[in-house]
């Protein structure tokens, strides 16, 4: 099953979140990392500032159970995939990816 | 050195006599030809002078202490005159007659009536410079090219303007109702419809939410070995 965020436009800068609450339980999440699938597809780790097939990552936070992506520029017209892996107070790590595509709005 | 004969003695015989004397001045005069004067006084200097009467002449006469009054003159051929003083000279005067000539003047503090004056050649340069406010600065040339570039600014109280010459020319173009009014059919008629004069446009606040939400795992992933 694949996830999908609302359009974004180039120019601006928004928070997309993942809420984990439901999928954790009783579980936390204690450190999350995010990537960004390249222009040749291959998932590449983005961090704060840094930039993968143009679109940007401006900030990261999370909670106990959600994780949010701070995202700004893009290429119009382009869908990214955004993955987000999680690492629980368990030890456990998740990932899921969700779709975004940046769009003149 | 004396040589001679004695008329007492058929022997020659001669004789040393030396005399020393204490120099009050130094002086060099060149007619002819090339001269170079230079000369420098550390001290008190109650008056330096220095002249080259034909060819090329070069005068410097530099005075690191106050002194009284320096003078340098060329008469004939090309003359440079340099003359810097660091403390408050009482005069300071340079003339050059004929041929080219450059003068140069600096004076690093106040000078109350600096004046330079050129009575002829063409090609002529004249840069004086005084760092602090100079009382009064006055600069003559009498014949050749002068080039002058001055820059003042005055306050003006009032600004008046006055136009007195020439007539207004009105020009019109009038609708010409008279060779139109026969053609005219209101069924050819276009209304143009007002303008929405309102540019503002309300943006509805955002209803997308940007959370996905990861539900719980159906599967426990463990897999059961049957006995």
């Amino acid at each position: 099953m694949s996830y999908k965020w609302p359009d974004k436009d180039k120019d601006e800068i928004l928070d997309y979140s993942i809420d984990w609450s439901r999928f954790l339980g009783d579980d936390t999440i204690s450190g999350v990392s995010w990537f960004v699938d390249d222009n040749q597809g291959t998932k590449t780790l983005i961090d704060a500032g840094e930039v993968v097939n143009n679109l940007q990552m401006v900030q990261k936070t999370n909670t106990l159970t959600v994780a949010t992506i701070r995202l700004s520029l893009g290429t119009n017209n382009v869908r990214y995939r955004v993955t987000c892996k999680i690492t629980t107070v368990e030890g456990l790590q998740y990932e899921r990816s969700v779709f975004v595509r940046v769009k003149e709005k | 050195m004396i040589f001679g004969i004695s008329p007492f003695s058929t022997n020659p015989f001669s004789t040393t006599a030396e005399t020393r004397f204490v120099i009050q001045s130094v002086s060099a005069t060149g007619s002819a030809g090339s001269v170079t004067v230079v000369g420098e006084a550390n001290t008190v200097l109650t008056g330096v002078a220095g002249t080259g009467s034909i060819g090329l002449s070069v005068v410097t006469a530099k005075s690191v202490t106050l002194s009284g009054s320096v003078t340098a003159t060329g008469s004939i051929g090309t003359t440079i005159v340099v003359a810097n003083a660091n403390v408050a000279p009482s005069g300071v005067d340079s003339s050059g007659i004929i041929g080219t000539t450059t003068v140069l003047a600096d004076a690093n503090t106040s000078i109350t009536s600096p004046a330079l004056t050129l009575s002829g050649a063409t090609g002529t340069n004249i840069q004086a410079k005084a760092v602090v406010l100079p009382v009064g600065v006055a600069a003559n040339t009498n014949a050749g090219i002068l080039t002058t570039k001055t820059s003042n600014v005055f306050e003006i109280n009032s600004v008046p303007l006055n136009i007195f010459v020439g007539n207004f020319t009105v020009t019109t173009v009038q609708f010409d109702y008279e060779s139109l009014k026969e053609s005219f059919d209101r069924n050819r008629v276009v209304f143009i419809a007002p303008t929405n004069q309102g540019y503002s446009i309300n943006i509805p606040a955002d209803p997308n939410n940007r959370t996905v939400l990861i539900e719980a795992m159906d599967t426990d992933r463990v897999v059961r070995i049957a006995a």
